[in-house]
């Protein structure tokens, strides 16, 4: 009764977006008769600059067989805790977005009420050390989540900072197993169907013809099939997301390697720092109308810690993502569907949803119409609510030191985000949804951590006397910190995870599709 | 933040709906008391019976109501769900109607059988697919294969037995979900002995309602001319005495009442079983309610289907429809104890903290709006079911899930969903929705080894609810007998 599955698909472009692809169906539709062929060029390089990742990663791992050992080993992996944002809400100003909540919920509410009471009274206290991964991350310490739900150490979840291209590879080694033909080649031109307009082959330089069903377009922010091939349009979102560039070079490991990634704001967009085991990524992404390529490689560099290991490659781009994600017999992944900063590290999460997404919506021969709707859905829901979150960095600041920061500040912001910020300074609550990536903690921290500060809370706040509060938060306070100076360093607990790399049993939590913990 | 905005509470109507949402806010501001007066003013609006889901057993764990003192004192008996049943007339349209998206099973039976839906999960899933993909390889084996058959609660209910959830994790009891039917005038009565000492209570017939310039309401004057002050305002109320006080910004007005309920004597086992029926056919919907040697009707028409929420905006300035105010949809799936108690969290989770409501309201009418879309799209589904498939009772949301469903099983998710993916795939295979395309991921070697788990997975199951004590027994039992 069923209709025959599509049988050929062909992923253009390698690069972590086409090997994630590859492997992901390789492995999940294994035995579905799938010939998947890719077809990268090595003379076309590879962005690979998304190298800090969420926690969600973790689950595409685990639903693809790989042990998270072997994958740090293989990735260079360190672990990540969060992001560190620098300069962001005014100058001098730091906090961390952690992978996890702040506090516990008191009768009902959200914990940060109880904060903002106290704050009231204790101006100098902060939302930040009440959260065991704030805590944990600035004091270099990493140990996995307790599976004991009740336990402190169990309310948060981590993530890697990896060297994209070596995953990449990780995952072309286990692609190939399970059954990807590799063929290298650059695409001369594409054929299309003359009625439906889907696409029926793409032929290379040399003359072969990689036919295909079913077309998954990983050529990056070219776009050769989503965009160029199929016209999809392009919605531009550079008036709210106005960096269009960036720099990026490797460097030399200086010091311990930190559990959380680094992002500085800086006169014209922000800089990256992220430890490996075997060296840092850095990046200077900014607006090109502010300064020019050769400043934003000066003021990149005089923020290095260490010797540049290759030479500095400068990335084009404009925020924004295609209309559709799926169009005819073809999906966008990763750079060719849309492109959002890698502020909080969503470049291979959306790659990951997407591909998650299409192993749902499972193209068939025939009318894929209905399935194809619903993946856009999806995906476009998900652009969406990512890209007021970004937006949020820029726009709550107090910065007016540049032309740059004058216009984020000042930005007329989408309607959406909009109320999110009105609504929290004016009550203290976020609205909150139920499908997304960024909920209520992510938005506290970041509208708390750049400045906004309600004026009011939920009145049960304060129903606590104002001793017991401050006793109760005190004690909370100190629980963390003992919890987290129990915990190892960072690098003994990489050290210590990859020398159990062997062994039979899996040391690791289970994996979930949350940013706050492991049981959801 | 030294005085709080909200301190004086007042909440109008009659029945459990003011009650309970007074119980529910002195319980949750229990540390910072509210005045709360509750008017009883307008007709009495609840149904004779309720059926509810087992939403309404977390509140009153929350609100530390004891079970077995609820189900004594208001004289309750357990629901495990709805048997729903299509009338006749309802497949001659489907078949003319719709012959090319008939699954063979219902191509090959002239009637479409009866469906147990509840809440329960419906089979265990397997290597991570959801257990409806693997339950399509058994139809392909096994043409009279029953989606219900898989379900502990449907099982247990249509044997007439009864248990509760075991709080063990790997009990097939784990699977069991269980709510209440009860008589509303005892339930009332039961809260009201949870209200607390200071709570005022004031019967009035009638009600003059003032606003102040900005259009909020200032207070109430009761027919014996007694002035009732407040800084919020519930209407719970099937006249809506405050709502319709309020000029109206959502341009929606309120639809009438839902139809009246018919009670007859029942035969047989006075307690009834532990379930309810459901009748979908030529545009109605009956819902029967045995309870205590009763049975209790509603007949609903699909026509009024667009009139079940009677308020797009239930927060106007600061006065709140609950209950018979916002509400006129039968109970389907999802029933009248569920939405109040989802609005209650979500007034608790959004009390202004300020004088300044409108943040809280806009939040409030927003997070309604997607749930009550979500509700809108099953309840359709049942309109839809009811009135020979047409299609102009469907939201648009409801028939991309039903496409969706029938071309591959999955299920789009939205905001505010408050149906689980086992009753959706439940409800639409009660409809006779069967998928096309079974799961990609499920590998063609997986099928036979599915087929034999599925089967043991059955078994396994009936086997349970053989073990499970009667209704009756159970209750008499764990219920009625002395120190139980």
């Amino acid at each position: 009764m069923n209709e025959p599955l599509v049988s050929r698909i062909v992923i253009l472009g390698g690069g972590t977006a086409g090997w994630m692809c590859a492997a992901a169906v390789s492995r999940r539709l294994a035995d579905a008769n799938l010939q998947i062929t890719l077809v990268e060029s090595e003379q076309i390089g590879t962005v690979g600059v998304g190298e800090a990742t969420i926690p969600h990663l973790r689950y595409f791992n685990e639903r693809l067989g790989l042990r998270e050992t072997e994958f740090i080993q293989a990735t260079h992996a360190t672990y990540k805790l969060g992001i560190e944002f620098i300069n962001w809400g005014r100058l001098g100003q730091a906090y961390i977005h952690p992978f996890g909540a702040f506090g516990r919920p008191f009768q009902g509410i959200e914990f940060h009420h109880l904060w903002l009471r106290h704050q009231r009274s204790h101006p100098e206290d902060s939302l930040f050390d009440y959260s065991v991964p704030v805590v944990a991350a600035a004091e270099g310490k990493f140990a996995y989540p307790s599976t004991n739900p009740e336990d402190l150490l169990a309310e948060y979840s981590y993530a890697f900072h990896i060297d994209a291209s070596r995953y990449a590879a990780f995952l072309r080694r286990h692609a190939e197993q399970w059954g990807v033909r590799r063929v290298e080649g650059k695409v001369a031109r594409v054929q299309r169907h003359s009625d439906s307009g889907d696409i029926q082959a793409i032929v290379l330089e040399d003359g072969t013809e990689l036919a295909g069903d079913f077309f998954l377009d990983c050529s990056g922010f070219q776009s050769l099939l989503l965009g160029r091939q199929l016209g999809t349009d392009f919605i531009d979102w550079s008036r709210w997301l106005p960096c269009d560039r960036a720099i990026a070079v490797p460097t030399a490991s200086c010091g311990p390697a930190l559990p959380y990634t680094k992002s500085t704001a800086l006169k014209a967009g922000w800089q990256w720092r992220i430890p490996l085991q075997h060296r840092v990524g850095n990046g200077h992404v900014f607006a090109s109308h502010c300064i020019s390529d050769d400043e934003a490689l000066a003021m990149l560099r005089q923020n290095l810690d260490a010797e540049e290991l290759a030479e500095p490659r400068l990335l084009k781009f404009t925020a924004g993502r295609r209309r559709q994600s799926w169009a005819n017999n073809c999906v966008g992944v990763g750079l060719a569907s849309g492109f959002l900063e890698p502020l909080e590290s969503t470049s291979i999460y959306l790659i990951q949803l997407a591909i998650m997404k299409l192993i749902e919506f499972f193209p068939r021969c025939g009318d894929n119409r209905l399935r194809r709707d619903e993946f856009n859905r999806q995906m476009d829901h998900e652009y969406e609510r990512i890209k007021d979150f970004l937006i949020l960095h820029y726009h709550a600041t107090e910065r007016s030191d540049s032309e740059f920061w004058n216009y984020c500040r000042t930005m007329e912001v989408p309607e959406s985000l909009r109320q999110r910020i009105d609504g929290f300074r004016a009550t203290g609550y976020v609205q909150s949804y139920q499908r997304g990536l960024f909920m209520v903690p992510s938005w506290v921290a970041v509208m708390v951590g750049q400045g906004i500060i309600p004026t009011a809370w939920h009145p049960l706040a304060d129903s606590l006397p104002a001793a017991a509060l401050q006793q109760n938060m005190e004690q909370l306070k100190q629980r963390i910190r003992a919890a987290v100076a129990g915990l190892p360093e960072h690098l003994t607990a990489i050290k210590q995870h990859c020398a159990d790399a062997g062994a039979s049993a899996e040391p690791w939590p289970k994996a979930a599709m949350s940013l706050y913990g492991i049981f959801s | 933040m030294d005085t709080p905005a909200i301190q004086q509470v007042v909440i109008v109507g009659r029945g459990y709906t003011p009650i309970l949402t007074a119980v529910f806010l002195q319980k949750k501001w229990r540390a910072a008391p509210l005045g709360i007066t509750i008017i009883q003013a307008g007709e009495y609006i609840d149904p004779p019976a309720l059926s509810c889901v087992s939403s309404l057993r977390a509140l009153h764990t929350e609100l530390g109501l004891a079970e077995k003192d609820f189900v004594r004192k208001t004289g309750a008996s357990f629901h495990l769900g709805t048997l729903y049943q299509f009338h006749n007339q309802f497949h001659n349209q489907f078949h003319s109607q719709f012959p090319n998206q008939l699954h063979n099973r219902i191509d090959s039976d002239p009637a479409l059988p009866d469906f147990f839906l509840c809440e329960a999960p419906y089979g265990f899933n397997l290597k991570s697919i959801h257990f409806h993909h693997w339950f399509h390889g058994l139809v392909a084996t096994e043409a009279n294969a029953r989606f219900d058959d898989f379900c502990l609660n449907a099982l247990l209910a249509k044997a007439g037995r009864f248990s509760p959830a075991s709080s063990r994790s790997n009990s097939v009891f784990a699977q069991v979900c269980h709510g209440y039917k009860f008589l509303t005038t005892e339930y009332a009565r039961y809260l009201a002995g949870h209200l607390a000492p200071d709570t005022r209570v004031k019967d009035s017939r009638a009600l003059e309602v003032q606003l102040t310039a900005e259009g909020k309401i200032k207070g109430a004057f009761l027919d014996n001319g007694e002035w009732i002050a407040g800084d919020l305002f519930i209407d719970c109320s099937g006249e809506r005495l405050l709502k319709k006080a309020i000029p109206q910004v959502s341009g929606k007005s309120a639809g009438p009442n839902p139809p009246s309920w018919q009670e007859e004597e029942a035969a047989g086992d006075s307690l009834g079983p532990p379930s309810t029926s459901l009748t979908l056919g030529e545009g109605l919907l009956r819902i029967v309610i045995p309870l205590r040697g009763k049975v209790y009707r509603q007949d609903v028409s699909c026509e009024s289907q667009s009139q079940w929420m009677r308020d797009a905006a239930p927060w106007q300035a600061n006065c709140i429809a609950l209950g018979a105010a916002l509400w006129a949809r039968p109970p389907l799936l999802i029933d009248s104890t569920h939405l109040l108690a989802s609005a209650l969290y979500r007034l608790h989770r959004l009390w202004p903290p300020t004088a300044d409501l409108r943040v809280a309201a806009g939040f409030y009418n927003e997070s309604t709006a997607e749930e009550a879309a979500c509700i809108a799209d099953s309840d359709s589904l049942h309109a839809w079911a009811a009135a020979g498939r047409r299609d102009e009772y469907l939201t648009e949301a409801a028939q991309h899930k039903l496409r969706l469903f029938a071309s591959d099983g999955r299920l789009p998710r939205y905001d505010g969903e408050t149906l689980t993916d086992d009753q959706w795939a439940a409800l639409f295979f009660a409809c006779g929705v069967v998928p096309r395309c079974s799961d990609p991921l499920i590998q063609n070697k997986d099928r036979t080894w599915a087929v034999n788990e599925l089967k043991l997975m059955r078994q396994t199951l009936r086997e349970a609810a053989d073990r499970a004590p009667l209704h009756a027994d159970f209750y008499r039992q764990q219920v009625l007998a002395p120190g139980a």
